[in-house]
């Protein structure tokens, strides 16, 4: 089995990164630090529309109900790479 | 002291707290006790993890980033939901222990951090949702909403790992495995 141990992941969600596919249409692992859910080539997403993104994703892979996705994806999204190094601005 | 002595000082706590958390449960796990094994002072833990809390995180984040990994890469390479079940009570099954520690414990710990496990095993249920959704379309499997399978799995599994003892879940996963999936795939068909 192969090593994953250096591996590249976003920056926002946390998805590995390993092929092309999981970058932003027309980016790659030399442009973006993203996942395609994340942002696009030219930019990460807002991070309103990060939380409401993942927040869906939450309700959908897990089960929550929106109030509690709203507040997970909230919890992880202030945590993560991009908004700790200001690369993603909180607009509160 | 220097950064590297420091990052390996951050490093041996969170091996010794990982153990420790594992043994006696995350609400019993002495941080007396882990600085001893780890040979450092109590007050070193604190400096490098403010809180109890905050080591919880650190030893999850890393033991449950590994398998939330090795769960995604395995799930993307197949649309089949038995293939997908098999992924997922294989790799519960090599981390048995930690698994139903975690399974335990992960009510009584603060919501934080039910959050972020829960975020984790996304990567897994992500692809599992998928290939419901995907077997919906193509009439193979009934109609309802794909989450709910993500409850009666989750479900099933999290009943054999919370009561492993009782049960003596590692026995029974070896003889009633397929079983186990065949009954759940059966469910899901029209
Ligand atoms: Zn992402």
């Amino acid at each position: 089995m192969q090593d994953q141990q250096s591996q590249k992941s976003c920056i926002v969600c946390g998805m590995p990164l390993l092929k092309d596919e999981d970058y932003p249409e027309g980016a790659d692992q030399n442009s973006t630090d993203w996942c395609k859910h994340c942002g696009s080539k030219d930019g990460l997403k807002s991070y309103s529309e990060a939380v409401t993104g993942m927040s869906g994703f939450m309700q959908h892979t897990q089960g929550m109900s929106e109030e509690e996705a709203q507040k997970a994806a909230k919890q992880v999204i202030d945590n993560c790479p991009a908004v700790k190094s200001g690369r993603m601005k909180k607009d509160e | 002291m220097r950064r590297r002595d420091k990052l390996r000082t951050k490093k041996e706590i969170t091996n010794v707290a990982g153990e420790e958390f594992l043994k006696q449960g995350f609400l019993e796990a002495s941080t007396i006790r882990i600085a001893e094994r780890a040979e450092v002072a109590h007050g070193t833990i604190f400096f490098h993890f403010p809180t109890k809390a905050d080591l919880i995180i650190a030893c999850l984040y890393e033991r449950l980033g590994k398998l939330a990994i090795k769960l995604d890469l395995r799930s993307r390479k197949t649309t089949n939901i038995r293939y997908l079940c098999r992924i997922f009570l294989d790799g519960i099954e090599k981390n048995s222990a930690f698994y139903s520690r975690l399974i335990k414990d992960l009510p009584l710990l603060p919501i934080e951090i039910q959050r972020m496990v829960f975020a984790s095993l996304s990567a897994f249920s992500v692809h599992f949702v998928k290939v419901i959704k995907k077997a919906q379309d193509t009439g193979k499997v009934r109609k309802f909403q794909p989450k709910i399978a993500v409850f009666y799995l989750f479900g099933m599994v999290n009943y054999l790992y919370s009561y492993k003892q009782l049960l003596g879940t590692d026995k029974l996963r070896r003889k009633d495995k397929e079983e186990i999936i065949d009954f759940f795939i059966n469910s899901l068909k029209k």
